[in-house]
């Protein structure tokens, strides 16, 4: 490895940190934002100009906080579950092209590290919740770690069919398979079957069972306080950035769309808009849906979820099939 | 087998319904005044502070026949009868901060000489501060509407 891409490695991971904090203080701003004016409310609406200081204002207010940590919690584990969190929500980032010159990496397996480096959001919960020695915080745990295990099968499915037309693992091949026609229109069950276990991967509304704050006061986050509370809270949103990313990637077309007034950017910001229209899509149903009860959640999984995205890899293999022998 | 695919496609149309109605929420007037600055119209039914009525001449309607302090379940009004004046009040003394605006005071009434003012807020540092004259001082013929309330010893 010479000296320019070892550079190049440490200047991308610096900016992508920053991206990652960037990312959710302005989703936590704007979820609270359509949050209120979903209900007909203003939101936050008294720090700076139509409240727009309110996350930093918040954030400080985290950091100043002390984070408590409860005598019987075992303290080691407890302190490193949000660093655990928040460290591997990074590495993704590093594979998903932004645009043709945007990517760190572009990995063989870029399809597949992603969704293993996603799966490791809930070691990082599952710790929390032991770790915090309060039965509230393991309920949360647990639940997390049989909802992600149920809905990480569907994902991986339906990311193995759209692999399967692509031909390629790689994101980028992916990307640029989806020239003429985005996947979305080969793969519309798929993508459906994505963005709903995509919304419970995140641990959001209306399948965010581990933090249910009516039923767990708030699941394994009960006993965090301070910044640790800020670092799970910021890894959820990071979560969230990554799976809207990757549905990008997979259905819509990645980078591309019509060329726009900054022709060098334009790949970029089409990638942005595609991404940040999908994650105003997840605030609007968090604000729509109530939670969902546990044993539909994992009914919804094994009965709808997994068979629907089997029958979609079967239908996807066959005419894969039929079109090699047609055209070649 | 059937029922399976019926409740999943009714299960959707169903979200989808719930989605509009949200999405509609988000693209109509927000419902929220911001308080101090922005004062929301109060209805002319609401209840924020007992107040005797005046006829156009400025003569109190009350007879101190005493009936509202009969009805009032807290026991928060006090009328003393005119000495010198026929069927008027002396004072109408009304301790706010036992009142739970029922308004039974109000629908008993014979003259309909009570009524609730659209007051949104009242402020005071003490106890005694909350009981009310609601009888002027110059009570009689011809008095000019002046501040009806104000602080007594109850």
């Amino acid at each position: 490895m010479d000296s320019t891409t070892t550079i190049r490695i440490f200047v991308s991971v610096v900016l992508i940190a920053g991206f990652v904090f960037a990312n959710a203080t302005v989703m936590g701003y704007l979820e609270r934002k359509l949050a209120g004016h979903f209900q007909r409310r203003l939101g936050p609406m008294e720090v700076g100009w139509h409240g727009i200081l309110q996350m930093p204002v918040d954030g400080i207010k985290l950091l100043a906080k002390r984070m408590l940590v409860p005598k019987q919690a075992e303290g080691l584990i407890f302190r490193l579950a949000p660093v655990i969190s928040l460290s591997p929500v990074l590495l993704p980032l590093m594979v998903i092209p932004f645009s043709p010159a945007l990517q760190v990496v572009d990995m063989k397996a870029g399809l597949i590290f992603v969704l293993a480096i996603e799966a490791f959001g809930t070691i990082a919960i599952f710790l929390a919740g032991w770790s915090s020695n309060n039965k509230y915080a393991m309920m949360g745990a647990m639940r997390s770690v049989a909802q992600n295990i149920a809905y990480e099968i569907p994902i991986l499915l339906v990311a193995l069919s759209v692999a399967l037309i692509a031909g390629s693992f790689s994101l980028r091949q992916i990307v640029i398979s989806q020239a003429a026609l985005w996947f979305i229109v080969l793969q519309p069950l798929g993508f459906l079957i994505y963005m709903v276990a995509g919304l419970s991967e995140c641990n959001r509304a209306p399948f965010d069972l581990p933090e249910a704050e009516s039923e767990l006061t708030a699941g394994y986050l009960t006993e965090y306080s301070g910044i640790a509370f800020s670092l799970f809270m910021i890894a959820e949103y990071t979560h969230m950035f990554i799976i809207c990313c990757l549905a990008t990637v997979l259905f819509l077309g990645g980078w591309q769309g019509p060329e726009l007034p900054w022709a060098e950017y334009s790949n970029a910001i089409w990638f942005l808009i595609k991404a940040y229209g999908l994650m105003f899509c997840m605030v609007w149903v968090r604000w729509t849906f109530p939670r969902v009860r546990y044993d539909h959640l994992m009914n919804f999984a094994w009965k709808y979820l997994i068979p629907f995205a089997l029958f979609n890899l079967f239908v996807t293999a066959f005419g894969v099939y039929i079109y090699e022998k047609l055209f070649s | 087998m059937k029922n399976y695919f019926l409740d999943l496609i009714r299960g959707i149309i169903s979200l989808l319904n719930g989605l509009l109605v949200t999405l509609q929420a988000l693209f109509s007037r927000p419902v929220t005044e911001q308080y101090p600055r922005q004062k929301a119209e109060l209805s002319p039914n609401f209840r924020g502070c007992l107040a005797l009525v005046q006829d156009d001449a400025g003569d109190m309607l009350c007879t101190a026949c005493g009936l509202c302090t009969r009805t009032c379940p807290s026991k928060c009004l006090t009328v003393e009868r005119s000495a010198d004046v026929k069927r008027k009040p002396e004072s109408f003394r009304y301790d706010i901060s036992r009142c739970s605006f029922c308004g039974m005071c109000v629908n008993v009434c014979p003259v309909s000489a009570l009524m609730f003012k659209p007051i949104r807020t009242r402020v005071a540092v003490k106890r005694r501060n909350f009981c009310l004259e609601l009888c002027p001082a110059d009570r009689h013929a011809g008095s000019p509407r002046g501040p009806a309330l104000k602080s007594c010893n109850p």
